[in-house]
C-alpha cells in the first residue's frame, strides 16, 4: 500500500478513527490495533514477506532479552553476534547475493577460471533495509545497555513495524521511539493539526514535484549519449530534486501520519540543498541513516580520534558502507566513494562543524559567499548523484564527460517546461521555510484563517492539477 | 478531537466547491491545450465528435459495430450498404471495454440495432484506457456512465477532464464547433462511422506483447454483453484479421475465454494468412483490399446469423 494510493486513502482514516477511539481504554489495546493495522500495510505488498518480518522481530527481541539476562560477557556477545548475523544475513541473500556472486565470476573469468555462478533472482523484500536497521539499532543499545530490553513483544513488534516508518524510514532508534509507545498517547489539536500540514507538502513534494521530473529524468538518463551538455546537467540538477522531493516527501507524510496518532518520529531532512558545505549536507541529508552509520559504525571504529590514516579510513568505511546500504552496484559505491572525497577536506582541517546554524539566519537572501558556497555544495552532490541514477559506470561516465562539451552552452532539450517551473517554486517556497521542521510549519499561521485556507486550497489544488498522472513509486522503496 | 474533526470537515467541504472552480477556471484561462491535468481536445483523432453526432444514421439500424481503430477502421458502412444492410460504425480510438461500454449505454436504444458487432481485441482488457476515456468523455456527452467510467481509471487527468467536459457541456461552450471531414493525416471521415486513409503503403509492426487483464475492463465488458443481449439485439464478437505480430494467441487464455463465453465469436485473425503486404497498412490496420475482403466475410456472418 502506497501512501499516494487510493487504499491507504481509505486505510488510514479508518485506522486513526477506531486508534482514538480506543484511547479511553489504554494504550496497550491502542498498539495491538497499530502493530495488527502495520501487518496489514505490510501485507498488502506481499504477505509472503511479513513472515520474514516477524521471524525478524522475534529473533531481535528474543535476542534482547538474553543478552540483558546474561552476565557473562562472552555469552552476551554470543547473544549479539547471533542476531547481527542472522540480520545481516537475511540481507546479504537478499539483497547482495546476485550482485557478490556475478562479480565474483567476473574476476574469475578475467583469471581464466571459468565461473557459472549460481544466481537466486530474488525480489527484494520491501523495507528490509529499515527494519534490519530498527532491530540492528536495539540490540546493539541493550548490548551496551543503553537501554533496558522491551518484555512485551507487541510494544516492541510495534517499534519495528510501526507503518508510518516500516518501509522507508526514518529509521528509529529504541530510546527515541520505545518510551512514546509504552506511554499514554493523548489527542492534541495543534499536533494533528500541524501532522496534516506535513502530510500536505509530503504529498505536493512527491506528486507534483518528484513524480513530474521523474519521466524528465528518465528520458535524459535512459540514452545519455544521445544528449547535449546542457540537457544532461539539466538532467543531473533535476535528478537531485527528483530524489529530494520524492524520500523527504516520503518522510514528510511518515512524520505527519505519525503525529497524527501521536507520535514523533525523527527528522530526516532539514532543507540539506541549502547547505555551505558537504559536512553540513550530510547533517541535513537522511539524517537518521546518517546518525545510524555515525554511531553504530563510525564511533565503534574510532571515529575521528587517532591519526590521519585512521580518519580517512573510517570516513572511506562509512560512506562506501551506505553506499552499498542503497543497493548492490558499482554506481551506489562511487557515489559513496565521491562523497567520502568531498568530505575528508573538511575533517581534515577540522572543519567539518563549521555550518551548524541554518544560512542566512533571519535574512531572506544569503550574501554572496553563503550563495557561491550553497552553489558548489549543491554542483558537487549533483555530479555524484548522476552516478547515483545511472544504471552502471560506463553511463555514469557517458554522462559525466557528455556535460564536459560544447553543447553544454546550448539550450536543454526538455519535452515540458512546467515541471521546471514547478521545481523552482517548490525551492522558493522550502528556502522561505528552512529555519522550520518543514516549509509548510508556520508558513502562513499568522495570517488570517481565510487566507490561510486560501493558502492550503491552492496546494490541494496544485497537487490534483499538476500532480503526474501515472504511478510512480517511491524511490527508496527499492533500498 | 471534536474541534480537529470539525476543522477537517469545513476544510474538506472548501475543497469540494473551491477544486473544481479553479480547475475550470484555469482550463478556461490556459485554452485548455494541454496545460496541467486536464485534456479537453475536441475532435481529437478517430472522428468520435462527427461520429456521435452524425446525421445519415436512421434508427433502426441493421448493424452496429463498436471497437478500436479495427473498428472504425475496418467496417465499411459503404460495403454494407450494397449488400442491403444498414450499419453504423461506434469505433473510437484506443476503445477499451470501459469505453464500450459508455459509447453503447448512449447509443444502443438511440439505434435500435438488429444486431451488434463487438470487434474484439486483446487490448481492449489491457490498463485503465486513459486516451479512449479522454476522447470518449469530450467528444460524446457527459452523464453518470461516462462519469463512472472516469472514476474507474483511477486517473486524476480523467477526472479533471471530466468535471470540466461535464461544465463545458451544461453550458453549452462548444456548440459551434465543427469537426473537419479530413484530419490533418490525411484521414477522412466517411458518414456512417468508417473512416478512411486514402493511401497507405505497408510498414510493419514490430511483435505487440499484450499486458495483464484489468479487472474493471474484464466487467465492463460482460456488462456490455449483458446489456446488448437484455436489449433483444443479436451479438456477434469478431477478432478482424491482424498481422503476425497482433495474433490473439500471443494473448492470455483468459482473453480468448472472456469472448469465447460472451456469445458467437469469429476469429478472423488469420484471415489473409501471411500476405500482410497485400492488405495491410500496418500490423493491426486493413488496407482498401484488406477492408474489402473482411467486410464480405463479416456480411456473411452477419447474414447467416
Amino acid at each position: 500500500m502506497l501512501f499516494d494510493s487510493l487504499g491507504f486513502a481509505v486505510f488510514f482514516p479508518v485506522v486513526f478513527a477506531v486508534y482514538w477511539s480506543l484511547s479511553t481504554r489504554s494504550y496497550r489495546a491502542q498498539n495491538v490495533l497499530l502493530l495488527m493495522a502495520s501487518y496489514f500495510f505490510y501485507a498488502c505488498w506481499d504477505e509472503r514477506f511479513l513472515l520474514l518480518l516477524i521471524f525478524s522481530t522475534l529473533l531481535d527481541h528474543t535476542s534482547g532479552l538474553l543478552i540483558h539476562r546474561t552476565q557473562a560477557p562472552a555469552a552476551k556477545r554470543r547473544w549479539l553476534y547471533l542476531s547481527v548475523g542472522v540480520n545481516l544475513g537475511f540481507l546479504g541473500v537478499f539483497k547482495y547475493y546476485d550482485f557478490f556472486a556475478k562479480e565474483f565470476a567476473h574476476l574469475a573469468e578475467r583469471v581464466g577460471l571459468g565461473v557459472d555462478p549460481v544466481l537466486l533472482g530474488l525480489v527484494l523484500p520491501v523495507g528490509i533495509s529499515f527494519y534490519t536497521f530498527h532491530g540492528l539499532s536495539y540490540v546493539f543499545d541493550v548490548y551496551r545497555g543503553r537501554i533496558e530490553p522491551v518484555r512485551d513483544v507487541v510494544d516492541y513488534g510495534l517499534f519495528v513495524s510501526f507503518f508510518p516508518l516500516l518501509v522507508a524510514g526514518p529509521i528509529e532508534r529504541a530510546t527515541h521511539l520505545l518510551p512514546q509507545i509504552r506511554a499514554p498517547r493523548t489527542f492534541r489539536y495543534e499536533r494533528a493539526v500541524d501532522g496534516l500540514r506535513q502530510c500536505l507538502w509530503g504529498f505536493f513534494k512527491k506528486l507534483v514535484i518528484a513524480d513530474n521530473c521523474a519521466p524528465l529524468v528518465e528520458g535524459i538518463f535512459a540514452d545519455p549519449a544521445a544528449q547535449s551538455g546542457s540537457t544532461l546537467l539539466l538532467g543531473a540538477v533535476l535528478f537531485a530534486i527528483q530524489i529530494y522531493g520524492d524520500f523527504s516527501g516520503y518522510s514528510d507524510i511518515a512524520l505527519g501520519t505519525a503525529r497524527l496518532l501521536g507520535f514523533e518520529l525523527l527528522r530526516n531532512f532539514a532543507f540539506p540543498y541549502f547547505s555551505r558545505d558537504i559536512a553540513e549536507f550530510w547533517r541535513r541529508w537522511h539524517i537518521s541513516l546518517s546518525s545510524w552509520f555515525r554511531d553504530y559504525l563510525y564511533i565503534p571504529l574510532g571515529g575521528s580520534r587517532g591519526g590521519i590514516w585512521m580518519k580517512v579510513r573510517n570516513i572511506f568505511i562509512i560512506f562506501l558502507v551506505s553506499g552499498l546500504w542503497h543497493g548492490a552496484n558499482w554506481t551506489f559505491l562511487v557515489w559513496g566513494g565521491l562523497n567520502a572525497l568531498y568530505f575528508l577536506p573538511s575533517l581534515l582541517r577540522g572543519k567539518n562543524r563549521v555550518h551548524l546554524d541554518t544560512v542566512a539566519q533571519g535574512r531572506p537572501v544569503p550574501d554572496l559567499l553563503e550563495a557561491g558556497q550553497m552553489l558548489a555544495t549543491f554542483t558537487l552532490t549533483c555530479f555524484a548523484w548522476i552516478f547515483f541514477r545511472s544504471d552502471d559506470i560506463p553511463n555514469a561516465l557517458v554522462h559525466v564527460r557528455g556535460i564536459f562539451t560544447a553543447s553544454l552552452f546550448s539550450w536543454p532539450e526538455v519535452p515540458k517546461v512546467t515541471p521546471l517551473a514547478l521545481a523552482g517554486l517548490f525551492m522558493l517556497v522550502e528556502w522561505f521555510g528552512r529555519e522550520q521542521r518543514f516549509a509548510l510549519e508556520r508558513m502562513a499561521l499568522s495570517w488570517p484563517r481565510w487566507c490561510r485556507w486560501s493558502f492550503y486550497l491552492v496546494i490541494v489544488f496544485a497537487i490534483g492539477f499538476f500532480m503526474y498522472p501515472g504511478e510512480i513509486p517511491f524511490i527508496y522503496f527499492q533500498f | 478531537m471534536w474541534r480537529f474533526l470539525r476543522t477537517v470537515l469545513m476544510f474538506a467541504l472548501l475543497v469540494v466547491v473551491v477544486y473544481p472552480i479553479l480547475v475550470i477556471g484555469t482550463s478556461m484561462a490556459y485554452k485548455h491545450d494541454g496545460f496541467g491535468n486536464v485534456h479537453y481536445a475536441l475532435g481529437y483523432h478517430g472522428h468520435l465528435w462527427s461520429r456521435v453526432r452524425d446525421g445519415s444514421v436512421r434508427a433502426p439500424v441493421d448493424v452496429l459495430v463498436v471497437g478500436s481503430s479495427l473498428a472504425y477502421r475496418g467496417c465499411d458502412p459503404r460495403l454494407f450498404a450494397e449488400q442491403g444492410l444498414h450499419m453504423f460504425n461506434l469505433g473510437s480510438s484506443a476503445q477499451t471495454a470501459a469505453q464500450g461500454e459508455v459509447l453503447l449505454r448512449h447509443q444502443l436504444h438511440r439505434l435500435r440495432p438488429r444486431t451488434v458487432v463487438m470487434v474484439v481485441s486483446p487490448d481492449m482488457f489491457e490498463g485503465p484506457g486513459i486516451e479512449s476515456a479522454l476522447d470518449v468523455m469530450v467528444n460524446d456527452r457527459v452523464d453518470l456512465v461516462t462519469v463512472r467510467m472516469a472514476l474507474l481509471t483511477g486517473n486524476v487527468k480523467a477526472w479533471n477532464t471530466v468535471l470540466y467536459a461535464w461544465i463545458r457541456q451544461l453550458l453549452d461552450l462548444d456548440g459551434d464547433f465543427t469537426e473537419p471531414y479530413i484530419a490533418h493525416n490525411g484521414d477522412r471521415y466517411v458518414p456512417g462511422g468508417f473512416v478512411e486513409r486514402p493511401k497507405c503503403d505497408h510498414r510493419p509492426s514490430p511483435p505487440r506483447v499484450f499486458g495483464p487483464l484489468a479487472e474493471h475492463q474484464v466487467e465492463a465488458f460482460r456488462r456490455s454483453v449483458a446489456f446488448v443481449k437484455a436489449s433483444g439485439a443479436r451479438l456477434l464478437l469478431v477478432h478482424p484479421p491482424v498481422t503476425g505480430c497482433c495474433r490473439p494467441s500471443s494473448a492470455s487464455s483468459d482473453v480468448a475465454f472472456e469472448w469465447t463465453n460472451a456469445g458467437a465469436y469469429l476469429d478472423m485473425s488469420d484471415l489473409f494468412g501471411a500476405s500482410d503486404s497485400a492488405f495491410f497498412c500496418d500490423g493491426r490496420h486493413l488496407n482498401r483490399a484488406g477492408v474489402a475482403r473482411f467486410n464480405a466475410a463479416l456480411i456473411r456472418a452477419v447474414k447467416q446469423q
